[in-house]
């Protein structure tokens, strides 16, 4: 043993022996005691400043962008407007907002990964019933989401899917929408406060459009918590909101994950507009469906902590097989990967890496099974093979906020190490 | 390194669930994370606080300040390393107050002999303790810091860079440096 070897040998004897002069059972107690209070503190006030904490959180749902940035467009309309040293008055904006029936979004976002034209109707909320709702249309999927029923509808076409949720996030996130446009009038509560404390580097600029000679202001800001930049357009006639970009990154850099390139306002929109069909032969997801995956994968991850990997991996590929099309089988497949390597059948672990890839194809979710893919690979001395896997895990991640993180920097060390070579 | 991945992932998903709770006001998660964590937590406290009397506070201090959090708390990292960079940096901020306030280490009270331990074992623990803290209170406090986190908190490098901030390399070299440093301050004092 070297001496550096002996020192931290040393460390260790030394300081991890049981707390000497610590009564440890009183310590908890105090520690414990103390820290619950914080917490109960902390919980009561978080839920005083519910709105500014959902805010928080839906800024950082990617599954619900769209409903946050057409919100986010609607706020900044009002935001636009809200200092009085411009051109505009805050009570037109009032008047201007009053009318607000419904509008239409139409433009390109980034759907895991891939950019697609998309079209949202939103219908404005109310004010006395509980009524409102969204649709979304994009070639990949559709979804609408109704207040009425507290219900979720994602149709996706091209698998023939229909998976209907209940009182899930989405609906939660829209919810809130709707309870702060209640807030008399129409988003100009306590969101504008909101938005006000909780963006960042706001600069609005009055130009001239060169088109039409018209004056138009363009506002930016950005959210930083959740990495998230804005801009927007707003036609200083009509008080509207013409045009809005949100990027997942500070610069406003590479290409916007939402681009609202149409904002059309009070449509004949019919009644049953946003209710849902099933389509003929669909297989249909419910949320029963969902909630049994979840308690599966629950005790599968508590198998594996268990170092139970034979009888983990059972369960990991029972999840993936009840629900395949659901996100979390995704991860279960991955997992059935690791646990065939920590049973040693290393060429099953491949398999079902490569499995996993066919099934999903190119998208977010993969990263990380690319990235075991090309360690399985490189410890099989197949070093062609893991350096395509860990590229591909590099570029199944492009655009991500955080390259540091894993799998992405370790996909790097690993490019470099083969390449070194 | 690619064994440490694996083996670390179900810790940060069982974190990642615990977080959930926590941040859902769940007492018990709060009880977890805390009976997972304090064995590494008190050994780090131990190594970097030169008042044995101020481990606990310490611990006390950065438990209270996390349970604070409950509610909006965001991981980045993992938990233990979050927690473990908390301890650091409370201890050196009372360490700090220690020196501020003309308050000079005494050794003899970082010494205070188990009732669980024969006497004989617990004179050798209190007397190789009061070497070693000796010897780490001579280390800048960033060295002590890395070498303390590194050995008995087993955080990586890379993430201690991640949580503190600093280069890879940086705090690599605070390691060597601090460790040769040790080498060099107890060799005579112990049986190296």
């Amino acid at each position: 043993m070297n001496q550096a070897e002996k020192i931290k040998k040393l460390l260790c004897s030394t300081f991890r022996e049981p707390a000497d002069g610590i009564d440890s059972m009183v310590m908890d107690e105090r520690i414990l005691s103390d820290a619950s209070t914080s917490m109960k503190q902390a919980i009561a006030a978080s839920q005083r400043i519910y709105p500014i904490a959902k805010w928080r959180k839906i800024m950082r749902t990617r599954t619900v962008k769209l409903t946050t940035a057409a919100a986010v467009l609607l706020a900044a309309f009002v935001l636009a407007t809200w200092d009085r040293s411009t051109a505009w008055s805050f009570e037109q904006t009032i008047a201007a907002i009053k009318q607000l029936k419904n509008l239409q979004i139409a433009g390109k976002m980034n759907y895991w990964s891939e950019i697609v034209d998309f079209n949202c109707w939103i219908c404005c909320p109310d004010q006395e019933s509980e009524s409102g709702a969204m649709r979304l249309e994009c070639e990949k999927v559709t979804m609408i989401a109704r207040l009425q029923d507290e219900t979720v509808y994602f149709y996706w076409p091209r698998e023939n899917i229909v998976m209907i949720t209940k009182q899930g996030r989405d609906i939660e996130d829209l919810k809130f929408w709707y309870q702060a446009a209640r807030m008399s009038p129409w988003l100009t509560g306590k969101i504008v406060d909101t938005l006000r404390l909780f963006t960042d580097d706001w600069k609005q600029t009055v130009v001239t459009d060169p088109a039409s000679g018209k004056e138009q202001v363009h506002v930016t800001c950005s959210y930083k918590p959740s990495n998230t930049s804005i801009s927007f357009i707003v036609d200083t006639e009509t008080n509207l909101i013409e045009r809005g970009k949100m990027w997942m990154n500070l610069q406003q850099a590479g290409e916007p994950q939402f681009d609202a390139q149409t904002v059309i306002y009070n449509q004949d929109i019919p009644d049953d507009f946003f209710e849902f069909q099933i389509p003929p032969g669909a297989t249909v997801i419910t949320q029963e469906d969902i909630d049994q995956c979840r308690v599966l994968f629950k005790k599968a991850e508590d198998l594996f902590g268990q170092k139970k990997y034979a009888e983990a991996l059972d369960v990991y590929r029972q999840v993936h097989d009840k629900s395949p099309h659901l996100n979390i089988a995704v991860e279960a497949k991955m997992m059935v990967g690791i646990c065939h390597r920590r049973l040693g059948e290393y060429d099953k672990e491949i398999e079902t890496y490569q499995a996993a890839i066919a099934q999903y194809s190119l998208r977010k979710g993969l990263g990380w099974i690319y990235f075991y893919l090309g360690r399985a690979y490189m410890d099989k001395g197949q070093n062609d093979k893991a350096l395509e896997a860990f590229e591909n895990c590099l570029i199944s991640n492009e655009g991500v906020s955080e390259p540091d993180r894993f799998p992405l920097k370790d996909a790097h060390e690993y490019i470099a190490k083969i390449e070194g070579h | 390194m690619s064994t440490q991945l694996i083996k670390g992932r179900p810790v940060l998903i069982e974190d990642k669930l615990l977080i959930r709770r926590f941040n859902a006001g769940d007492m018990d998660a709060l009880r977890r994370i805390y009976e997972r964590y304090k064995p590494e937590l008190l050994s780090v406290a131990k190594a970097l606080v030169n008042d044995t009397a101020a481990v606990e506070d310490v611990l006390h201090d950065v438990f209270v300040r996390f349970a604070s959090q409950a509610g909006r708390f965001q991981l980045k990292g993992s938990l233990k390393g979050y927690l473990a960079i908390c301890v650091a940096n409370r201890a050196r901020n009372v360490n700090r107050m220690d020196r501020q306030n003309g308050r000079e280490t005494s050794l003899e009270a970082t010494v205070a002999p188990s009732g669980r331990s024969e006497p004989s074992h617990a004179a050798d623990l209190a007397e190789q303790r009061q070497i070693m803290t000796c010897a780490l209170t001579q280390l800048p406090q960033e060295q002590r810091q890395v070498v303390v986190l590194h050995v008995l908190s087993s955080l990586r490098f890379r993430e201690i860079a991640q949580q503190t901030g600093e280069s890879v390399n940086t705090i690599q070299s605070r390691y060597r440096y601090g460790l040769a440093k040790l080498q060099s301050l107890l060799n005579g004092e112990v049986n190296l």
